[in-house]
């Protein structure tokens, strides 16, 4: 390997591992605002949504495990700590008020477009990188973010 | 009906990319609504675009709210944090949190949240003449 290839290619694999430091900290950031609106949901559709909210926060629970050990398996540090993961994540959080369920939905669709968008971003990185297993995790997670999204959007039709 | 809406042309205020963020929300409903919205919408969206009365733009964002919210939750809710803001409104009682809080509440109009803020006055006794003239005025960004 000749080093313009080497430096490109350690360029394409710290892009993807910033990347995935940028999913982990969105994921558990879209984790805290999913768990604040399991608490202090309320309403009609109170049942409906407290338990709904906690499918989906232990969803992004297990996610942002496997992103972590992912990032170790590329012998890099996963970041972690509350303070480290909002400074990196994109995703917007609430003031703590009282807040509709409605609001709460649409927050949170804005918060999985967020990931999403990012996702994708990192999926097609990977793919240049040709890092297949990177690249795998990312799809399954960009489906699991569509499907909620499906989901709360489907939610918030004709209420 | 209907010709493309024209490119969103807010020359006093070009950097300030809400308005182009707004107007893309509002754009983005005429392909999921009725023609009888239409007019409505450009209405918004123009307000949005090149408008400098606030006012207007607040109740028009409140009527076709009334209309489509039902069935287009999202888009007003994106609009309505827009609005929060880059708006503020002058005249009520806290007016840092005023706008949001009016915009939260189901009102149609800028005289019902007038009428709304003269009636918490009244209730808590904060002054006698009620709620001063409200006006909406865009926050200075630096």
């Amino acid at each position: 390997m000749n080093t313009t290839t080497e430096t490109s290619s350690k360029k394409e694999t710290t892009a993807v591992t910033n990347g995935l430091k940028t999913l982990l900290a969105d994921s558990y950031a879209l984790m805290g605002q999913t768990h604040l609106a399991h608490w202090n949901v309320q309403g009609p559709n109170f049942f409906q949504l407290h338990v709904a909210f906690q499918a989906q926060y232990e969803e992004l629970f297990a996610a942002v495990d496997e992103v972590a050990e992912h990032l170790r398996s590329l012998d890099v540090l996963a970041p972690g700590g509350l303070k480290t993961l909002a400074a990196a994540s994109g995703i917007e959080e609430l003031a703590v008020e009282a807040t509709s369920a409605k609001d709460f939905v649409a927050h949170l669709i804005e918060g999985h477009e967020t990931l999403l968008s990012g996702a994708v971003t990192l999926r097609d990185v990977a793919g240049d990188a040709e890092d297949l297993e990177t690249e795998d995790l990312v799809i399954a997670r960009i489906r699991a973010h569509q499907k909620t999204l499906w989901m709360l959007k489907s939610f918030l039709k004709n209420l | 009906m209907t010709s493309k809406p024209s490119p969103c042309l807010h020359s006093k205020s070009a950097p300030k990319s809400w308005r182009d963020d707004a107007a893309r929300i509002v754009e983005e409903l005429f392909p999921v609504t009725s023609a009888d919205a239409w007019d409505q919408l450009l209405d918004l969206r123009g307000s949005l675009c090149e408008g400098e009365d606030w006012n207007r733009t607040l109740d028009l964002f409140l009527a076709s709210r009334e209309s489509l919210e039902a069935e287009h939750y999202l888009p007003f809710y994106r609009l309505r944090r827009l609005l929060t803001e880059s708006l503020r409104l002058e005249g009520g009682m806290d007016e840092k949190t005023c706008l949001k809080q009016a915009l939260i509440q189901r009102h149609r109009s800028l005289a019902d949240i007038r009428r709304a803020i003269s009636r918490e006055v009244f209730e808590h006794d904060l002054g006698a003449s009620g709620c001063p003239p409200l006006r909406v005025v865009e926050v200075e960004t630096a």
